[in-house]
């Protein structure tokens, strides 16, 4: 592994277990639980009663303080402070205990623990991914039926509020992670011919602290909910119930995960990658995972800043964001902006890119235009930093402003088409072998297609008078971020799937989910593209009778969709468990990950492999 | 073959889930159940239409220290403002299981008289401190009415509109519903006196002498409102609209105009 | 069409599949642009503003502007998934065709898109700039918005008040928008004006409504717990039923 220091001291006290090997999971939640619930009852008793004006501050201290006491306990409980507190005190890790935290035993239980082997953490991304999606998509299902008839009426309107509001956020929390999460974890590092990431012990980290914000989440499901959609306002989130501290508490943790995970894919791409793999022999989906994460660094300490003021507002009374103490509404927009717009193309490119991966295994041709690729990458990563007063342009901020966001917005429509000319080009005079990924392109190009064209419309200020703040706004970036960003991710997990696990991912079950997520979201879409066009406004629990036909349409094909990633689901489970043993290159594909045998060692490479040439060379050795 | 009923099974388990989840939702939902306005004869208006006449009681009280009134997850909130169905004479009905969502039959009148518990203070938008959308734009106010001996302490006034820096709350209709003429309803309700609430709340009780505002509106077209209090009295977070004014059935509810 | 150049020693535009993409780009464009059209233009309400019959016209134009594009793309699929089909747990043979770059292509899809953008750029500022002028008519009439959780009123001169926004039809109308508590977004749909209502704040926006008949003001950001209610309609009616209707409010405001 990374460091392995023989310390003498560590040896010697080889008679009883090392703590390392005794934290898990379940002293984790233990020792959070604990440490939540000590300073929730010390804060309770101690902390002075707030005069008459501010009457929920110090409630709202108190569920910040036992929320920080569950991060910092959850985090001790799993072990994250063992090392560096081990270095400082001048006692590092032994090389056993290090071989121990990689998960040298290969069990089951080493998915539990800081188990810092990339391989294990790519799995550990996999699984919660998949239970982000599924609560999300379970809370879709719950505003669809309750959309289904125009009185609402189903779910309470605060309940309602805080669905849409959680769908929201975790769901774009899930998005973020899906592609760079379980593949760029798992396969990113053997793709470059890597042994394992830069810092092995981040790595670990920036999993476990993803579990550990999901429960601020959780808990602030029962202490108010989270009212006010998923990006949390202000002034309303200043008035919204106690949930919002969890909210607060869950973005802070996740954005330092997200940091976390950015600084350590940016240093394994940019310091680990095999010998003679020059830039332009790099694959293009480490380009999209690098593209991805260095968005995020600079992005994400905004979001946690943004956060941190808007909890500062709450708890200690100050007024960043009230504009009765001088603060303001438009503040917290800029900073929530300036990282969402950034964050959906986090979630875009790396599934972008891991489609133009697998077009030229599927097309068995080469890639089309490597460099227009990579230049597109990159012109929509520097772009995107540049757009975000685009959300508002009707805020009343800067009207002087709207005319050069609507530049910016809309010169991202080259290097985005550049894109579409890499895949295209690709798909021209290929040999086709339809599979599942194969029918994802196809899919992801009319998906995006339909996202591309409605983001013109929306970019272009006049139009976006009308079409701010509609169902068609929500429509349209789910044809972004799902219908192009899913499918992405959906292609990928049937892709690498035989790599992560060793089997092949049932074709059938593949090919059935495929078409039905894939009918039912542009049903459920084009319905609400019709809402939002006839003025139907976003996040609303009841609507005029007029928009009665579009609703039910999307509340339709919301039921397919999710009947599709339930059998994708059932797929999953049913080929991980018994499904075909996988050759170690089903796909004939040229990248280095397809190189390793089934099941993948420890440290990937008994030798480091040495790269000759860019990983597309279809049928050059015909000529 | 078997594959495919397998993941037939997963979907079905699935929605299964799913259904079990939105049960739990909508059984959760602290909503208090509908109050029907009871019938009085008819009504004629000042320009001498006559209506089918109903009546509805309710009270705005200091706090909600019962909590039948706000559904099945709502309940008690003694910090909390909040509205609830009175007796003939302003008594509170403690008992009372329903009291905020309120279901009106239209194109009739509907006479609602409003006992006010609650102290008050400057209203930050005095568009809702004149009475709007009532019969007659007019309102009846006795300023201080005897609970206990059930009679005006005060006479009775014709207000079309209360000092801005003496409101306790506000009822105001308003809605989703489609119709071109749409209801709009909204009435001051001013302040008691403030020692005597203050008095009766640390005795563990409501002052005898709320304020009273009597008020008829004519229904309309059937369809879907909501009312709220726009006298801003939650706690004090932003606008002082968090807590009770923006929990469903403590100074809001549902409108209801059934045809 | 000059995307690709094939391997064969004849003219690329010769090559059969080449001459399918251009057919199928044929029936494409037609067709996306007209489906495009009409699914925006039947949807969307009936102007009642020149502002919102020119938001109607801008979707028309960048649909027409991008059908061509987006044929393109359709049609290489289409030509993709009719050429060369294989299904089976092997992959086909490697395909014939291995150029890996293009600098024609490239060239011509860069420069294409540029212009698309500095089109779709240019039609929207000229739009943008014709709406700013409209804040400075000197003949409007002045309305103030104000926004409270959850519902909408609005002052007018004379001291008239009132709770459903009512305007003169052909006259220019400027709204001063304010909210008294929370943001909220102040949107006449059939007019295709939208502006914030910042707390603290007041912003501006301006229409002329050019059509007698009620419409739509909904509130397009979400504002709490009502959040879905905070709407109303907009009665858009003769200048004369306008001054009766203002005379009748001042009176009603200013007794006592």
């Amino acid at each position: 592994m990374t460091t392995t220091m023989n310390h003498p001291a560590a040896a010697a006290g080889k008679s009883r277990t090392p703590i390392i090997e005794r934290l898990n999971i379940v002293t984790a939640f233990a020792l959070g639980a604990i440490s939540a619930f000590v300073v929730w009852r010390l804060a309770l008793q101690f902390l002075p009663a707030d005069s008459e004006v501010r009457l929920f501050t110090r409630e709202d201290k108190i569920t910040l303080l036992s929320m920080i006491a569950w991060f910092v306990g959850f985090m001790t409980g799993i072990g994250a402070l063992v090392a560096p507190f081990r270095w400082v005190m001048g006692k590092d890790l032994s090389h056993d205990e290090n071989m121990f935290l990689a998960g040298k035993d290969m069990g089951i239980k080493r998915y539990f623990r800081y188990t810092t082997d990339h391989k294990v953490v790519g799995i550990q991304y996999l699984i919660i991914t998949m239970v982000i999606f599924g609560i999300g998509g379970i809370l879709a299902m719950l505003i669809r039926a309750n959309l289904g008839t125009p009185e609402g009426g189903l779910i309470h309107p605060q309940a309602y509020n805080s669905i849409v509001g959680t769908h929201g956020i975790i769901m774009i929390v899930g998005t973020i992670i899906m592609v760079t999460g379980p593949i760029g974890n798992f396969i990113m590092p053997i793709m470059i011919g890597a042994r394992d990431m830069a810092f092995p012990r981040l790595n670990a980290l920036s999993f476990w602290l993803i579990v550990a914000a999901a429960i601020p989440l959780i808990w602030a499901q029962f202490i108010g909910g989270i009212s006010t959609g998923w990006s949390a306002y202000n002034p309303l989130a200043g008035q919204a119930p106690l949930g919002m501290n969890g909210y607060i508490m869950f973005i802070c943790i996740f954005a330092l995960s997200t940091m976390v995970a950015g600084a350590n894919i940016t240093t394994t791409v940019v310091r680990m990658r095999a010998k003679g793999m020059t830039w332009n022999r790099t694959p293009i989906f480490i380009y999209g995972v690098v593209a991805s994460v260095a968005l995020a660094l600079p992005a994400f300490p905004v979001f946690f800043l943004s956060q941190v003021m808007s909890g500062m507002d709450r708890a200690l009374d100050t007024s960043f964001y009230n504009t009765a103490g001088g603060g303001s509404g438009w503040l917290y927009e800029n900073l929530f902006w300036i990282m969402g717009h950034p964050e959906v193309y986090v979630i875009l490119i790396p599934a972008v890119a891991a489609l133009m991966e697998m077009a030229p295994v599927f097309t068995r041709r080469p890639l089309f235009s490597f460099n227009v690729a990579v230049m597109g990458i990159a012109g929509i990563s520097g772009l995107s930093i540049l757009v975000w007063a685009h959300h508002m342009y009707i805020s009343g901020w800067a009207p002087l402003l709207n005319a050069p966001f609507m530049l910016t917005t809309e010169l991202i429509s080259i290097p985005t088409g550049m894109l579409f000319l890499v895949l295209v080009g690709t798909l021209w005079r290929g040999r086709l072998w339809m599979t599942m990924p194969t029918l994802s392109i196809f899919a992801l190009l009319w998906n995006f297609m339909i996202g591309g064209i409605t983001g013109i419309y929306l970019s272009d200020v006049p139009a976006d008078a009308f079409l701010h703040g509609s169902m068609y706004v929500t429509a349209h970036f789910h044809y972004t971020l799902m219908g192009a960003g899913l499918t992405g991710a959906l292609a990928s997990l049937v892709y690498w799937f035989p790599k992560m696990t060793g089997r092949m991912f049932d074709k059938k079950l593949s090919w059935i989910s495929f078409w039905m997520v894939q009918i039912g979201f542009n049903v459920t879409f084009g319905g609400m593209f019709i809402v939002g066009l006839q003025g139907q406004p976003r996040r609303v629990e009841a609507y005029a009778a007029l928009f009665n036909r579009g609703n039910l349409i999307t509340s339709i094909g919301a039921a397919v969709i999710m009947s599709g990633m339930l059998v994708l689901l059932y797929g999953v489970i049913s080929s991980w468990r018994h499904g075909v043993v996988a050759p170690m290159n089903p796909w004939h594909a040229k990248t280095l990950e397809w190189t390793v045998a089934n099941p993948i060692p420890l440290e990937n490479f008994a030798v480091l492999p040495v790269v000759t040439s860019d990983p597309y060379g279809y049928g050059k050795e015909k000529k | 073959m078997k594959r495919i009923l397998a993941a037939l099974a997963t979907v079905v388990l699935g929605f299964g889930v799913i259904a079990g989840i939105g049960t739990y939702v909508a059984a959760a939902k602290n909503d208090s159940g509908l109050t029907s306005a009871t019938a009085a004869g008819t009504f004629t208006t000042p320009e001498g239409k006559t209506y089918p006449h109903y009546t509805l009681n309710m009270n705005v009280y200091p706090n909600s220290t019962f909590g039948g009134h706000h559904g099945a997850g709502g309940g008690a909130h003694p910090d909390w403002v909040s509205y609830g169905l009175a007796g003939e004479h302003g008594e509170p009905l403690t008992e009372a299981s329903t009291g905020t969502n309120f279901v009106v039959p239209a194109h009739s009148a509907v006479t609602i008289t409003i006992w006010q518990y609650d102290s008050g203070e400057t209203i930050t938008n005095d568009f809702f401190a004149k009475v709007r959308g009532t019969v007659g734009n007019t309102a009846t106010l006795v300023e201080r009415y005897d609970t206990k001996a059930h009679a005006n302490a005060t006479e009775a006034k014709t207000v079309t509109q209360i000092p801005s820096d003496g409101v306790g709350h506000t009822f105001t209709i308003h809605g989703l519903a489609d119709a071109n003429n749409q209801v709009f309803v909204s009435v001051p309700l001013p302040m008691s006196n403030d020692d005597e609430v203050t008095a009766a709340e640390e005795a563990g009780g409501f002052t005898q002498f709320p304020t009273m505002m009597t008020f008829t509106i004519i229904t309309g077209d059937e369809g879907e409102y909501v009312w709220n209090c726009e006298f801003p009295c939650g706690d004090g977070t932003v606008a002082r609209f968090g807590s009770a004014m923006s929990t469903m059935s403590y100074m809001s509810g549902h409108w209801i105009v059934k045809g | 069409m000059t995307e690709l150049k094939p391997s064969t020693k004849n003219k690329w535009w010769k090559h059969p599949d080449v001459k399918k993409t251009f057919i199928f780009w044929l029936i494409f464009t037609p067709a996306i642009g007209i489906f495009g059209t009409q699914f925006h233009v039947l949807s969307m309400p009936d102007p009642a503003s020149e502002v919102m019959g020119g938001v109607i016209g801008l979707m028309r134009l960048f649909t027409w502007a991008a059908a061509p594009v987006a044929a393109l793309v359709f049609a290489i699929c289409a030509t993709a998934l009719t050429s060369s089909r294989h299904y089976g747990d092997n992959p086909p043979a490697d395909a014939d065709h291995q150029i890996s770059n293009s600098p024609r292509a490239n060239a011509t899809w860069i420069v294409v898109s540029a212009m698309l953008c500095l089109f779709a750029l240019v039609t929207g500022l000229v739009v943008l700039q014709k709406e700013g002028d409209a804040l400075h008519e000197e003949n409007a009439i002045h309305v103030n918005v104000t926004g409270q959780q959850w519902a909408w009123n609005y002052d007018y001169a004379d001291g008239a008040r009132s709770e459903v926004l009512y305007l003169p039809v052909d006259v220019p109308v400027v709204f001063h928008i304010t909210s008294k508590d929370v943001k909220h977004s102040f949107w006449i749909v059939e007019m295709g004006i939208k502006m914030d209502a910042n707390p603290g704040y007041t912003t501006e926006t301006a229409v002329t409504p050019n059509k007698i008949g009620v419409f739509n003001v909904r509130c397009a950001e979400l504002c709490g717990l009502l959040h879905a209610y905070m709407q109303n309609k907009v009665h858009v009616v003769s200048k004369a039923d306008y001054e009766k209707w203002l005379a009748d409010r001042s009176a009603l405001e200013a007794r006592s």
